[in-house]
């Protein structure tokens, strides 16, 4: 059931003072001065004419509500006469103020033109500033993942397919249990999570407009925070073992563990192998060594294997060999070469990179 | 007409001895030529097939070098009488510019090495030398041949496994494994592949010629290629390439070339500015 209702406030006020103001009208022609009636009948006039017209607009303003709603209207023109009295402003424009708070939380911080300006002005960059803009968390967080060779995203899938990498190798020699193999890949997302807020942590404290002494301050704090995953680039002596693989050497049982052992040092002997190879062939190169001059030196670079990592330990280890053998093993023209420094070229840097293996 | 002549003869004079002495001037400074050019102007004139900058002299030493080490080998491997020594050493030393011309210009020209290979150019040169050589007998030119192989064999072992120690971390291979994948790889092989290598480059080793030797779970996972690869930039220059200069003569079973051929004139010793490697 619905009831049509004034419910201007604004209207409801002028009805209500409307017979006041007639009453004055009287009572002012009666008792003051001529000068103070004509006055009071022009105010009164102006309210007079100011009712007639909020009365026009009212008929117009005609909406239905509900019997509930007609209530609180009620209610709020009580308040209203109220608020008359004390000349305070109606409830109804705080339940608006209300309202209108509640949307323009609503509206996202981006697209709200009017948002308050931020409290703290943003840090102007220092004169001597490494770069024009500033460092914010989200960009520092960029840097640290990309000591680690891409971002966030990348850095996780590298470690989990490292896991499940290293368990397929793993169950080639013995057999792991879904509980074991669970186990490590949890505590390999533990690792994940612990590192990824290490990374935020960190990336919080980084300066905004660093200059080119905070930048390497901060820098050698990131270069700290990766470096154990940097290292699992690095051969095994070099480098910390990270947890899940240490979890996961805990649960195997002694004769997998031989076993993985012995697996583990045929796979790096290979490698070396391979480099001790490359080493003979470069000394092949220099020195001009035919095959069978590369069969008797072959022996030798499995003897010292040390000496045969690199070109320059392999060319002073050559020089140094007794003169007995090296007539044995080269021509006069060789042993003269031999006897030369090895130049090193500017031309082009050698690099060698090597990578460890896991369990 | 001998007056002008002489007036003509006099300011040529007069201006040649202002650029000499290096007299102050808007003429004489419009007259300077860069040390550069006039360096290059040397070297032209020094002959035609004379090095054009520092870095075709260094590859021509480079090039001798690896040449004097192809006949130390082959001395010792194919034991060359007198006759033969002569003959192939004049040979060299009459053909070994012309042979190499599009090597040292592409070197000169290139920022780095250019992706030369010296060493494979001088192998091939030095067979077809041997080939042209009719005295070297067919038993020398196969023991030669077997030289070769020999070194392309090692050659191909070295750029297997490390393809192989590539293959190893990203698929996590066993060393069981890794010998299939070896043996599978040998299959496959290519001379390509070394001359990837030899540029800096480990040739990649696809999934699909080693899947056979994985399990089912490796085949599932693939290949683990965010990590970095590996480099080996094994073409050093002057670390592994032997060097020898270009005034000393070609020798071979103890014979030396003949002095009627010229050798070309090194630009390094009167050159300003050229290093000596």
């Amino acid at each position: 059931m619905t009831t049509p209702r004034f419910d201007n406030p604004l209207s409801m006020k002028v009805r209500r003072i409307r017979p006041l103001v007639h009453s004055a009208i009287l009572h002012s022609a009666i008792l003051h001065s001529a000068i103070l009636h004509s006055a009071i009948l022009h105010s009164a006039l102006a309210l007079y004419a100011l009712a007639t017209m909020s009365l026009r607009l009212e008929a117009q303003d005609v909406t239905v509500v509900e019997a509930a709603v007609g209530q609180a209207a009620i209610g709020q023109a009580a308040a209203v006469k109220e608020d008359a009295k004390q000349g305070a402003k109606p409830k109804s424009d705080k339940g608006s103020e209300k309202v209108s708070e509640k949307v323009s939380e609503k509206i996202p911080r981006a697209f709200d033109r009017n948002r308050p300006e931020p409290e703290e002005e943003v840090e102007a960059p220092k004169k001597n500033a490494m770069v024009n803009f500033a460092m914010d968390p989200d960009r520092w967080t960029d840097v640290i993942y990309s000591q680690l060779g891409g971002s966030e995203a990348t850095f996780e899938q590298q470690q989990r397919r490292r896991v499940r990498s290293t368990i397929n190798r793993i169950e080639l020699i013995c057999t792991i249990d879904e509980k074991i193999r669970e186990k490590v890949q949890e505590t390999a997302e533990l690792e994940i999570q612990r590192f990824k807020t290490e990374v935020l942590a960190l990336a919080t404290q980084g300066p905004r407009n660093p200059t080119q002494e905070e930048y390497s301050e901060f820098y050698n704090k990131v270069f700290k925070l990766t470096e154990r995953f940097r290292q699992q680039n690095q051969p095994n002596a070099a480098r910390k073992m990270p947890l899940w693989q240490k979890v996961l050497y805990s649960n195997l049982s002694d004769q997998n563990k031989e076993e993985l052992e012995k697996d583990n040092r045929k796979r790096a002997e290979y490698r070396q192998q391979v480099v001790r190879l490359e080493v003979l062939l470069r000394i092949s190169r220099r020195l001009g060594l035919t095959s069978k001059q590369r069969e008797k030196l072959e022996p030798y670079t499995l003897s010292n294997t040390e000496a045969w990592k690199t070109l320059d330990q392999a060319w002073q280890t050559l020089q140094q060999f007794p003169e007995k053998e090296k007539r044995e093993i080269f021509t006069p023209e060789q042993i003269q070469e031999l006897k030369k420094p090895l130049e090193h070229s500017d031309d082009l840097q050698l690099v060698i990179r090597e990578f460890g293996d896991d369990l | 007409m001998i007056a002008r002549a002489f007036v003509r003869f006099c300011f040529c004079a007069i201006v040649s001895v202002g650029v000499s002495v290096g007299i102050p001037g808007g003429l004489c400074a419009q007259n300077a030529v860069p040390a550069i050019k006039l360096q290059a102007a040397r070297i032209v004139v020094a002959g035609a097939n004379a090095p054009a900058n520092e870095r075709d002299h260094v590859a021509r030493k480079w090039v001798r070098g690896l040449i004097q080490q192809e006949l130390n080998a082959i001395q010792n491997v194919c034991k060359l009488n007198e006759k033969q020594a002569k003959e192939l050493v004049d040979l060299i030393e009459t053909e070994w510019r012309t042979k190499f011309a599009s090597v040292f210009r592409s070197y000169s020209e290139a920022n780095q090495r250019g992706g030369v290979d010296f060493e494979f150019r001088v192998e091939s040169a030095v067979k077809t030398w041997l080939r042209e050589v009719e005295s070297i007998n067919e038993e020398q030119r196969s023991a030669w041949n077997y030289e070769l192989d020999s070194r392309n064999e090692l050659r191909r072992r070295i750029v297997i496994g490390k393809m192989v120690s590539d293959a190893e971390r990203k698929f996590g291979l066993s060393s069981k494994q890794m010998k299939e994948v070896e043996a599978l790889l040998h299959e496959r092989w290519k001379e390509a592949w070394w001359i990837m290598y030899r540029n800096g480059t480990t040739p990649e080793t696809k999934f699909a010629w080693i899947s056979t030797a994985l399990s089912e779970a490796q085949r599932t996972a693939g290949a683990d290629t965010s990590g970095i690869r590996q480099e080996y930039y094994t073409s050093g220059g002057s670390i592994d390439l032997p060097s020898r200069p270009l005034a000393d003569r070609f020798t071979v079973a103890g014979v030396t070339s003949d002095e009627s051929i010229p050798l070309q004139p090194p630009p390094a010793a009167d050159a300003p500015g050229q290093r000596d490697r």
